[in-house]
């Protein structure tokens, strides 16, 4: 048996590919999906939230708030004046969704606030000492009623479980990935979209409207809000609210339009004006 | 080009041989065939979404080694063996080789 | 800021894996082409029989074994691969080098021989947690068959 040696160059045994462009194409090719699965699970968490009966709701947070929101609201002068200036509000709306509403101070200078699951309405120190008069905190406590009107809360955190149950899948629950997008998404997607915020800020101008009979001083605190000046700690609000400019000009027309009478401002209580938290 | 795991192919003479021919391949199936098969794994039985991986891993190797062959002047290939393994989870390889030969 | 620098650290072991992992290839597969050419006289088949029993004149084992690993962006591309499905072309660069030195080992140790015989092949994967999810990547391949010398 004769034997005839041959070689050859080419490799019939590897595909010639170029690995940088197929690591490229799999990369956005999972990205794309993922977002896709995104995109599809917070339409389905939104349709679940608007449909959520109350009595779930408060069983499914229940706990959270127990744990972490109750124990934050402490029997001082400035919680109890917050709080009634809430059930001031919540006493003039249409409908209530909950047995009870919570207004609760959270200490920090972050100047923000926030509408969690079961009615509670966490609102930080810092933006009550941004706030020129009563009028303007019932202001962002009657936009996050309208939140709650409206059930964006838990369409936000429908899509943060969305989020954290797709990347635990993907990368491994303890995987640092998944901590990192919890990190960056928790404060973003707590932002509603531009459509829910125009609805929310609808909402609660004309619950502050209807509580004092005119407009108070409501435009200038978008006015504030939306000036340039990133100074502004007021800016800060918006900025988890976004397009901050559109939506004071809005409330404005509407001011002009509906011819809102311009009342005297309220002034802040004390206990609000330098909110003691502790 | 015939192909057998004999020393040689029965009833022809072997006039010729080339040394040997590999074919290999790894491959996976998508993620939702890995799901599907670790359910399947809870009640047992075949597992079809890895059986067409090997399948066509198979499939894929054998063509490989017999372009190999094609390519030198081989109308056989003797002696072949299978090879599995498993270089990382979910994803297969199969490795065929065989003596290229030519027969008459 | 901490899941920052664990990204920077990823796309750093990324990039260095690709560029290491890239040069270290192409070095060894010129290395194994030239090796292949030079010992392209002395084959290994996987026939089992000599013709003419009373034509041989010694024979003895000969084995060759080889562990190549994986580079991080190959590792990083397989796993990417393994979610679409398909050809998963990091790890077949890995198999067919770990396959021919192998051979090329086993054909080093046959040096002097005319041929070698009944050749075949093991493959495994070894290192940590070997086929698991973390596996480190890395594949074992050992050649063996047994050489012959023929009568001159």
């Amino acid at each position: 048996m004769k034997y005839t040696p041959k070689h050859f160059e080419e490799n019939v045994n590897v595909e010639k590919t170029s690995p940088l462009r197929e690591f490229f194409l799999l990369l956005f090719g999972v990205i794309g999906a993922l977002i896709v699965l995104y995109m599809a699970l917070g339409m389905v968490a939104g349709f679940v939230a608007a449909r959520l009966p109350v009595s779930t709701e408060e069983r499914l947070f229940g706990f959270f708030d127990e744990k972490f929101l109750i124990s934050e609201k402490k029997p001082n002068a400035s919680q109890i004046e917050l709080q009634k200036l809430l059930d001031r509000l919540t006493a003039l709306t249409p409908q209530k969704r909950y047995e009870e509403y919570n207004a609760i101070l959270i200490c920090g200078d972050e100047v923000n606030a926030a509408a969690l699951p079961g009615g509670n309405i966490i609102i930080y120190e810092g933006l009550l000492k941004q706030a020129e008069s009563e009028n303007e905190i019932a202001l962002v406590l009657a936009h996050e009623l309208g939140h709650f009107s409206n059930r964006d809360h838990l369409r936000g955190l429908g899509r943060i479980l969305a989020l954290f149950a797709l990347s635990a899948v993907v990368t491994g629950s303890s995987s640092s990935v998944t901590e990192y997008l919890g990190s960056m998404t928790v404060g973003a997607e707590m932002r509603f979209s531009q459509k829910q915020e125009y609805a929310a800020d609808d909402y609660g101008f004309e619950l502050v409207s209807k509580l004092y009979g005119g407009s108070a001083g409501t435009s200038d605190f978008f006015d504030r809000a939306s000036s340039k000046d990133s100074k502004n700690p007021l800016v800060l609000f918006f900025r988890t609210h976004p397009a901050s400019k559109k939506r004071a000009d809005r409330i404005k027309k509407r001011i002009t339009d509906e011819k809102i009478p311009q009342i005297e401002k309220t002034p802040a209580p004390a206990a609000l004006k330098n909110p003691d938290c502790k | 080009m015939i192909l057998t795991n004999l020393e040689n192919v029965p009833g022809k003479k072997t006039v010729e041989h080339f040394g040997l021919v590999s074919g290999s391949t790894v491959r996976a199936k998508h993620i939702g065939k890995d799901i599907a098969a670790g359910l399947k794994n809870i009640v047992g039985g075949e597992l079809r979404g890895y059986t067409e991986l090997l399948q066509e891993a198979r499939h894929e190797s054998v063509g490989r080694m017999m372009k190999e062959a094609e390519r030198m002047g081989a109308n056989a290939v003797v002696n072949i063996r299978f090879a599995t393994s498993s270089v990382t989870q979910g994803a297969s390889e199969l490795f065929i080789y065989g003596t290229a030969v030519r027969v008459e | 800021m901490e899941s920052l620098i664990n990204l920077g650290v990823f796309v750093f072991l990324l990039a260095l894996g690709y560029l290491a992992g890239h040069a270290a290839e192409r070095k060894h597969y010129a290395s194994i082409i030239a090796r292949e050419k030079e010992t392209l006289n002395l084959p290994a088949v996987t026939i089992r029989h000599v013709e003419d029993e009373e034509m041989v004149e010694s024979a003895w084992l000969v084995s060759g074994s080889v562990c190549v690993g994986l580079d991080y962006f190959k590792m990083v591309l397989a796993n990417l691969r393994k979610i679409f499905g398909g050809r998963v072309g990091a790890y077949e660069t890995l198999v067919d080098r770990a396959r021919r030195e192998a051979t090329l080992r086993m054909k080093k140790q046959a040096a002097g021989a005319d041929i070698v015989l009944n050749t075949r092949y093991e493959t495994s994967s070894i290192g940590q947690n070997a086929g698991g999810k973390n596996a480190v990547g890395a594949v074992e391949v050992l050649a063996y068959g047994t050489a012959v010398v023929y009568k001159k």
